[in-house]
């Protein structure tokens, strides 16, 4: 314990650097506006900025990441409580109370409870990120490759299940994400492997375009091919921000509700900020004492789901630090943001570099702070970004994209790569496909392979030796039963039905 | 489903399919190993199986798909193809250019297509806009950023304006 407080005053010595503060303050600016921004949510944010980073060092990057990854949460709650807008996918639960709230000239509390819900379970996720991610990486260290076998095998299930699209188009990207990440020398043996003799190759597929365009590129493609929106935007007066004494009674236990709900769900893999603030919605209705007003404008419709999100992004963190697997498409750009600066994370990082750890959690702290000094008294600026014309929007964008590739390795076949993998990206997006399985078995798929044969070689082919560990077998069994269990359910209900 | 989701749906199975059955082939090419000493081939091999049956089951999917609502497509009414034009020609034409016209010229360019085919259809207020927006790119991403950008005779005279 002493140990943790002493590392933790470091971190803040260092996050507290005029550049580090720069940073934050940066991150949770552009989280906010990507929230605000339909459309271009804050996996868009970190794919467009990913190149950029490398002008920066890799605690930075780190720090203006996390900023903004929260800063978008907030930012989606403004414009789905005052337009009925979600900014991005976690804030649509919002948008049913937290509108109607606004409806009933109630807009300013509703922000209010939804920007210190947010801190309240930014701070007890960060709380969570340093000792689950310490405990973790604890034992971690005594994995081999079969447990990390198991774990991304795992991970990606898990993802297929809870993606939210159909089985079979989530294993399709998977599968395809995998195969994109043969391609270039194999590692063990030195051979290349789809390279077609090309120099470029045989490096593999670089993540960067491929992330940019799929997530970057996509995304404006998507936004763009609609046709222009023109909001009325609403004021909103500063002394409408107070909510009364009955509304903060009902929404605290809320906050802390979804704050370790949305922690909890933010280590699953999958869409977690999203799942989150369902589960807290669906959990708040069956607790509350006045289940017919949800829908009308209760208040802890808002206070749970919002800080379950912003909960959920601390525990994004933890399989990432911990074990150096990302399992949400935002921590595979995290991870992509580590590796270009050549950090492998993983159970050894934090002893390597404990301090980038402790300074990217005090930043969090800090980041957090910024975001409710800046959203509410700010809230109207923020809401105004939804003025700036599409037209001029959406080429800045590509523009910064396109340089932002470039930038990296001077590579006109990257830019080329960029185009073709954002066409790509939207047509599977418009035929259902979801993008963010393909990205994660990008990256975790070297590893997997690694693993499957490191560990073929100890148990000398033998397929059992790596299922029937404790950890492995343990991992294995749950998946199966996660994968089983909604099928089940509705086996049994329709066999109830008929008898 | 309309038909022309139908017909896009098919393609992307298509594709998809085409895509596994090369990877399949090409993986093939590599050399297996044992169980014991997997090669370079071991995993691609696992993965081509697995996709080409994947996406075989998606194709088979696709195409039994009853075609009842092959109607006209009212939402396609209201999308911007313009744009989606705008923005997949410069990212194809701006590595194609690059090298060439060097970057202010060949950013002015793509800006130019990306304003002019978005929205606007009065071409001055637009190449002036290009025109800004590619001048200050360059100042920003090569003079304050450090980025390495393909120079030029006008790129070499901004970066050495004001010293």
């Amino acid at each position: 314990m002493w140990e943790i407080s002493q590392n933790l005053i470091a971190g803040f010595g260092a996050a507290l650097s005029p550049v580090y503060v720069l940073y934050a303050l940066v991150g949770a600016i552009l989280g906010t506006v990507t929230g605000v921004l339909p459309g271009l949510g804050p996996l868009g944010a970190m794919a467009i900025l990913l190149s950029f980073t490398l002008s920066m060092d890799d605690t930075g990057a780190m720090i203006l990441f996390a900023g903004i990854y929260y800063g978008a949460m907030y930012g989606g709650s403004t414009t789905s409580i005052l337009l009925n807008i979600p900014g991005e996918a976690a804030s649509v639960v919002t948008c049913i109370d937290g509108y109607e709230m606004a409806k009933k000239g109630r807009a300013g509390a509703a922000l209010t409870v939804s920007a210190v819900g947010s801190f309240i379970a930014g701070t007890i996720s960060i709380l969570g990120l340093m000792f689950a991610v310490l405990f973790l990486s604890d034992v971690a260290l005594r994995f081999g490759p079969a447990e990390f076998l198991a774990i991304g095998v795992c991970g990606l299930t898990l993802l297929v299940r809870l993606s939210g699209g159909s089985i079979l188009q989530s294993l399709i990207m998977i599968l395809v994400g995998m195969a994109l990440a043969t391609v270039g020398v194999d590692f063990l043996s030195g051979i290349e492997r789809f390279t077609f003799g090309n120099l470029h190759l045989s490096q593999g597929i670089e993540f960067l375009p491929v992330a940019m365009g799929i997530f970057g590129i996509s995304e404006v493609l998507i936004t763009a091919e609609e046709k222009e929106y023109q909001q009325s935007v609403k004021k909103v007066k500063m002394r409408e921000l107070m909510p009364t004494r009955r509304e903060w009674k009902s929404s605290v236990p809320s906050m802390f509700r979804g704050s370790f709900l949305g922690f909890l769900i933010g280590l699953i893999p999958g869409p977690s900020p999203v799942i989150a603030t369902f589960v807290s919605y669906i959990s708040e209705k069956k607790i509350s004492k006045h289940p017919e007003e949800f829908g009308k404008g209760a208040i802890e419709a808002v206070a749970g789901p919002e800080a379950a999100n912003n909960a959920a992004v601390g525990g994004a963190y933890v399989p990432l630090f911990a074990l150096g697997i990302p399992f949400t498409p935002a921590m595979a750009m995290v991870l992509g943001a580590l590796m270009l600066h050549g950090l492998t994370p993983g159970p050894n990082l934090i002893n390597q570099r404990a301090d980038l750890f402790w300074t990217v959690v005090a930043s969090m702290y800090l980041g957090n702070f910024m975001l409710v000094a800046l959203n509410l008294p700010l809230v109207n600026v923020f809401v105004n970004i939804l003025r700036i014309p599409k037209h001029l929007l959406m080429p800045t964008i590509v523009l910064i994209c396109m340089i932002g590739v470039y930038s990296v390795n001077s590579s006109q076949l990257d830019l080329l790569l960029l185009a073709v993998f954002g066409f790509v990206g939207y047509i599977l997006r418009s035929a259902g496909f979801q993008p963010a399985p393909l990205i994660l078995a990008m990256v975790i798929g070297p590893m997997i392979e690694t693993s499957l044969r490191q560990a073929l070689n100890i148990t000398g082919g033998n397929f059992a030796g790596i299922v029937c560990r404790p950890i492995c077998m343990t991992l294995y069994i749950v998946t199966f039963l996660v994968f089983i269990i909604s099928p089940a359910m509705n086996l049994f209900r329709r066999l109830r039905s008929r008898a | 489903m309309d038909g022309n989701s139908r017909r896009r749906e098919v393609t992307i199975a298509w594709v998809l399919l085409g895509f596994s059955v090369l990877y399949l082939v090409g993986s093939l090419r590599l050399e297996i190993g044992t169980t014991r000493n997997p090669g370079p081939g071991f995993f691609p091999i696992v993965m081509g199986v697995l996709l080409t049956v994947c996406t075989g089951i998606y194709g088979v999917r696709v195409i039994r798909k009853r075609t009842e609502a092959e109607k006209p497509a009212p939402a396609a009414a209201g999308k911007n193809y313009r744009a989606l034009v705008a923005i997949i020609g410069s990212g194809i034409s701006y590595p194609l250019i690059l090298g060439t016209l060097k970057f202010v010229v060949s950013t002015f360019v793509v800006t130019f297509m990306m304003l002019y085919l978005m929205k606007s259809r009065r071409p001055f207020p637009c190449l002036l806009l290009a025109l800004a927006m590619a001048l200050a790119s360059f100042m920003i991403f090569s003079r304050l950023l450090g980025v390495g950008l393909p120079m030029g005779p006008i790129e070499i005279f901004l970066f050495n304006l004001g010293g």
